[in-house]
């Protein structure tokens, strides 16, 4: 294998790893969000106080995040077929990603709006407002800075999770790793598949922290 | 304007249960300031929070003119709502809309337009004297500007009623003392009734008509201002006017009077000129004053001996220099 194909290779790999980092993120919080309010505001002492409800969602987002990722990959394959039609491919590992991340996201889309004073909900209800107003207008924007580096946080680790899918033809980087370096031991192609993941989680947490505190007015 | 009828709040907790507010009975008259003043726990906050209902009482009725608010579903509560704004001791503004944004908020929730809405937050902002920093974010304002911030807020839905829930229990004396004039003014030329809940009778005493003292849950005793002050019935409402002391053991050979000062020059010695302009031995039982911009503010309960000439004195000297007396020998406070 000559430095042009290596080049050509590694381009590939890492435009697929940036396509399904990015579309399971979004899809996972296209979900995830919607998760994360009902989940706050059926809360006790919620603005949507609802227990039967809290539990159930809680106990299905808590029993997904216990699954190990791999066995949820594999033992969801039926699904993923019926999805998108096949089991292998950059595509076809967005499906078991959006699963394990989406209750991931809900919990940390839960975590940030706790974070928003209860004294500014209670003021708005205090105006009038209904519900669907103080989850839109209220608790989302305020928690957004706090939501911004959640996501960098999630985007993150959804990075890793499919690199692991390369174990199972999952395609990106993590396949390149072990084809390359763990079947074939060209242990420096591994290295370097590495090094590149390294730099992607760099510059995800660096832009995510820098629109973060951009984004906050808490500040000066 | 607002009534209470036979008022219970109780809360369940870990502990057992919590009786924070037991058959109240109030009633507040359509543009007056009333007072509601107690020590911390005694169900103020509760009680003010029954009046919008962010509370819902355990049972008893709320009135806001003559609608019983514990009756109405909820789509017609939140209009109502709109009616009876508050403020509070935290502020509670949106820090992540600039100070135009947080006084726009009530008004895009009620349906207006978002040009009539900055429009009418350009002018509110204009009456609570923030018309240069309408731009700025909550972090950036200190606490009586962000206080000033959510008054323009609470009045951008022309409330009738506004109820300030320890709304300056947060700031400075001077600052207090800005915001409560502010209030006044709200009163005054904007014809809302305003709701005081405060821990501190100097506050009652500096803007409020009417005041309700409450403690325990309990409603001890309501009337005028001046009536509560010069005869209150109570032990509680006693430890309020005069914190550090709560029963006076006077002599009876003592005649008892109250000094109220209001913006009088705080760098004239008027007890020490008092003593020696009419030779009289004072005593003083008890005071609770403050120094603002170098003007006296508060009162001070001082004794004179029985004696018709030094007493007559005293009054007169008084009078000259402006403070206010009332003799309060043998009523109510012993």
């Amino acid at each position: 294998m000559d430095f042009g194909q290596l080049i050509s290779i590694m381009w590939d790999g890492i435009l697929e790893t940036l396509y399904m980092t990015v579309a399971s993120t979004l899809f996972a919080y296209l979900f995830g969000i919607p998760l994360g309010v009902v989940l706050y505001v059926t809360d006790k002492n919620g603005i949507a106080e609802n227990r039967p409800i809290n539990s159930v969602l809680g106990v299905i987002v808590n029993l997904l995040r216990s699954v190990p990722f791999l066995i949820l990959l594999v033992a969801i394959m039926p699904f993923t077929r019926f999805v998108v039609g096949t089991t292998l491919g950059a595509t076809a590992t967005i499906v078991p990603l959006v699963v394990a991340a989406t209750p991931f996201v809900a919990r940390m889309v839960e975590s940030s709006l706790k974070e928003v004073d209860g004294g500014v909900i209670e003021a708005a209800l205090s105006m009038g407002s209904n519900n669907w107003q103080i989850i839109t207008k209220v608790l989302l924007p305020e928690a957004k800075p706090s939501l911004i580096v959640g996501s960098t946080i999630a985007i993150t680790t959804i990075l890793g999770y499919s690199a692991m899918a390369g174990f199972v033809g999952g395609g990106g980087l993590g396949t390149i790793a072990i084809n390359y370096g763990y079947y074939r031991y060209q242990e420096d192609i591994m290295f370097i598949t590495v090094i590149l993941l390294v730099i992607i989680v760099q510059i995800f947490q660096e832009t995510g922290m820098k629109i973060a505190s951009g984004t906050d007015k808490r500040k000066r | 304007m607002i009534r209470f009828e036979k008022v219970t709040k109780t809360f369940e907790t870990s502990a057992g249960e919590i009786q924070a507010l037991s058959e109240i009975d109030l009633n507040i008259d359509k543009g007056c300031i009333f007072g509601v003043i107690g020590s911390s726990g005694a169900g103020k906050s509760t009680l003010v929070r029954c009046m919008n209902l962010l509370e819902r009482p355990t049972s008893g009725n709320v009135y806001f003119d003559d609608v019983n608010l514990t009756k109405l579903p909820m789509k017609e509560l939140r209009q109502m709502r709109r009616k009876i704004s508050m403020i509070f001791q935290q502020f509670n503004l949106l820090e992540q809309r600039d100070a135009l944004g947080n006084v726009c908020y009530p008004l895009e929730i009620s349906g207006v337009s978002s040009k009539e809405a900055k429009e009418k937050a350009k002018e509110l902002l204009t009456l609570v004297g923030l018309e240069d920093r309408m731009h700025s974010f909550p972090a950036q304002l200190s606490g009586g500007q962000k206080q000033r911030v959510a008054i323009a807020r609470a009045l951008a839905t022309d409330p009738d009623v506004l109820l300030c829930d320890e709304a300056t229990s947060a700031l400075d004396p001077g600052t207090t003392r800005a915001i409560l004039d502010l209030l006044k003014d709200i009163n005054e030329k904007l014809g809302v009734t305003i709701i005081v809940i405060t821990h501190e009778m100097k506050v009652v005493e500096q803007i409020c008509d009417k005041v309700a003292v409450i403690n325990d849950g309990v409603l001890v005793e309501s009337g005028d201002v001046k009536d509560i002050f010069l005869k209150p019935q109570s032990k509680v409402t006693r430890q309020l006017l005069f914190p550090q002391k709560d029963d006076f053991e006077t002599a009876t050979n003592q005649r008892v009077f109250r000094l109220s000062f209001d913006g009088q020059s705080s760098n004239e010695p008027v007890i020490a000129n008092l003593v020696l302009e009419c030779q009289a031995k004072i005593n003083i039982l008890g005071a609770s004053t403050e120094d603002v911009g170098g003007k006296a503010y508060g009162q001070m309960l001082i004794a004179i001996p029985e004696d018709e000439m030094k007493v007559a004195r005293v009054k007169n000297y008084l009078d000259e220099i402006g403070v206010h007396a009332e003799e309060i020998t043998g009523s109510g406070v012993k």
